[in-house]
């Protein structure tokens, strides 16, 4: 395991765990500090490898040493204590239709992975995926990890608009596109769900360290629910 | 109320930005230049986080019905009917007459006396475009003001000795006016320079650079970085990203992400643009040729604290201004 503690900018302090040992993950990280006082503290960012803190900058710049100090302790006391395991959330159901007219990338999907279109939705349908982190958009979900055989790299280019609810595949990450925009993963299909409402109490129906299950849904069952989602 | 009359261009109500929802891949938005708002609202004794407008090149025509207290800060041109206003100034608009400000640089502020009533989406009356929390200004849209004191309005004449006069005799000091002026960027170095070769590392630091057309409130665009990646086979895992940080993408082409910039992105992080000096890259016009300068880190927090000590200096100057 390596640990790395550092300010990447002024108002920024990154904790890198690069391959922590079994029971301490990034997220596991961030929710250990979630519970924890940390003054002139704004915003905690979980990526695959780093945790970035953000701090309010006046207070950072002239508070910086302090910090380094307190997240060294407390990141050293998180990572001594071996007994910290994942949560056991149940994960979210998320229904998905992977019928081939929601999606135009179908045809090289299947070109790409080399499988049939029932086993790619049987592998993508087969793992309990974690929100890993959210980014590219607001509420965008990068969940891991993805089934070896049918990971893709990106589209050569991010030029195609994407509609809202469609899920997507890049690498070792599954995503659902919050809202229409221009994006560039491989669409297996799409969820009736709003995972993103911008004047709902809660905007984001995924947060970073929750648990997803996709369940398979026909056209008939998608367009009903988004009925009734939208009504 | 304040109206828009006219709008050409991309005008947007800004504040300090928003925090706590970057773990949810929500920008943080707010202004371009910090010091051009954060002077404006000083300007017209507002609290500093009040939201106002940010005007970039173009021109905006407002009206309002009664009389409010008033500020632009930035380059630009600004009249009241006929009556030329020079910027960096408080002045009065009375009722029913028409504002016009012509934003020459990159953006300008607006403030206004009391604030604007806008809703706020997650604790900001930042405009953020994607998500359509609030919709740029155009032709008719109309602002509340919020809190006018109009008994502090009408306390006090910017003139003594002329009490018609429309703007205030005072303006604030040129430091933060000549800081404009820089063609140097100062900036930290980023955790994946290391990930290109030291020989155009040297030369990254020598050469001068042009900001690309393409600039919007996401990111500045920078061609023909000289930087050379070692091993461009070894993909990256996306990391977080802040206004300031410079990125460089597979052809080249280096993003500097600006205030609508995303949380995460997944381009080595070239370097970061020191907060003291991230208002003068949001003003860098297109055609002038800049260079960057690496500083530490440490040296980056002092320039900084330096600006804040500058800031409530002027805070408290201008505060003095209204008393006497």
């Amino acid at each position: 395991m390596d640990v790395q503690i550092y300010f990447c900018s002024e108002n920024c302090l990154s904790i890198e765990l690069i391959n922590p040992n079994a029971g301490h993950s990034i997220l596991g990280l961030k929710r250990f500090l979630d519970d924890k006082v940390l003054e002139g503290h704004a915003d905690m960012v979980p990526t695959f490898e780093t945790l970035n803190i953000f701090f309010d900058s006046g207070y950072a710049i002239c508070n910086n040493q302090l910090i380094l100090t307190r997240i060294k302790s407390l990141v050293s006391t998180y990572l001594s204590d071996t007994s910290e395991a994942e949560l056991n959330q149940t994960p979210i159901e998320i229904p998905v239709c992977y019928d081939q007219s929601l999606s135009e990338d179908w045809g090289e999907i299947i070109r790409l992975s080399g499988l049939r279109y029932e086993d790619i939705i049987h592998k993508h349908l087969s793992t309990v995926y974690q929100v890993k982190m959210i980014g590219f958009t607001p509420g965008f979900p990068y969940m891991g990890i993805v089934d070896q055989a049918i990971r893709l790299q990106r589209k050569p280019n991010a030029g195609q608009k994407v509609i809202a609810g469609s899920v997507g595949i890049a690498e070792a990450q599954t995503g659902i596109y919050p809202f229409d925009i221009y994006g560039g993963w491989y669409i297996l299909g799409r969820t009736p769900l709003q995972i993103f409402v911008l004047n709902r109490e809660d905007p984001f129906l995924l947060k970073p360290g929750d648990w997803v299950r996709f369940k398979q849904i026909d056209l008939d069952t998608f367009w009903q629910m988004k009925r009734n989602e939208h009504a | 109320m304040l109206s828009v009359i006219k709008s050409v261009g991309l005008h947007t109500v800004q504040d300090l930005g928003r925090t706590g929802y970057r773990s949810m891949g929500v920008p943080t938005s707010g202004v371009m230049d910090e010091w051009a708002f954060r002077i404006a609202n000083m300007l017209v004794q507002n609290e500093s986080h009040v939201a106002g407008y940010e005007l970039s090149s173009g021109l905006v025509i407002f009206t309002s019905n009664q009389k409010i207290l008033l500020a632009v800060t930035g380059l630009a041109e600004i009249s009241i009917d006929t009556v030329k206003i020079p910027a960096w100034r408080p002045f009065i608009l009375q009722a029913n007459e028409l504002l016009t400000i012509k934003c020459l640089g990159n953006f300008s502020y607006l403030a206004v006396h009391g604030g604007i009533k806008v809703k706020k989406w997650l604790g900001s009356a930042s405009t953020y475009l994607p998500v359509k929390n609030l919709t740029p200004l155009s032709q008719g849209s109309h602002y509340e003001i919020a809190e006018s004191n109009l008994y502090f309005i009408e306390s006090f004449p910017f003139s003594k000795k002329n009490p018609a006069k429309k703007y205030s005799d005072w303006t604030i000091s040129s430091e933060f006016l000549t800081s404009y002026k820089k063609e140097t960027l100062r900036i930290i170095a980023g955790r994946e320079l290391n990930q290109f070769t030291s020989s155009s590392i040297a030369n990254f630091i020598i050469k001068k650079y042009l900001i690309g057309n393409e600039k919007n409130r996401m990111a500045l665009v920078v061609h023909q970085s000289p930087l050379v990646a070692l091993n461009s086979s070894n993909p990256m895992l996306s990391v977080a990203v802040q206004k300031g940080t410079i990125q460089q993408s597979p052809d080249g082409t280096l993003y500097i992400l600006m205030a609508d910039a995303q949380t995460t992105g997944g381009y080595p992080r070239i370097g970061q643009v020191i907060l003291a000096d991230i208002p003068i890259l949001s003003q860098m016009p297109v055609n002038k040729p800049f260079q960057f300068e690496w500083v530490e880190l440490t040296k980056a927090m002092k320039l900084y604290e330096e600006k804040l000590k500058l800031l409530e200096a002027l805070r408290q100057s201008i505060a003095q201004r209204y008393l006497t």
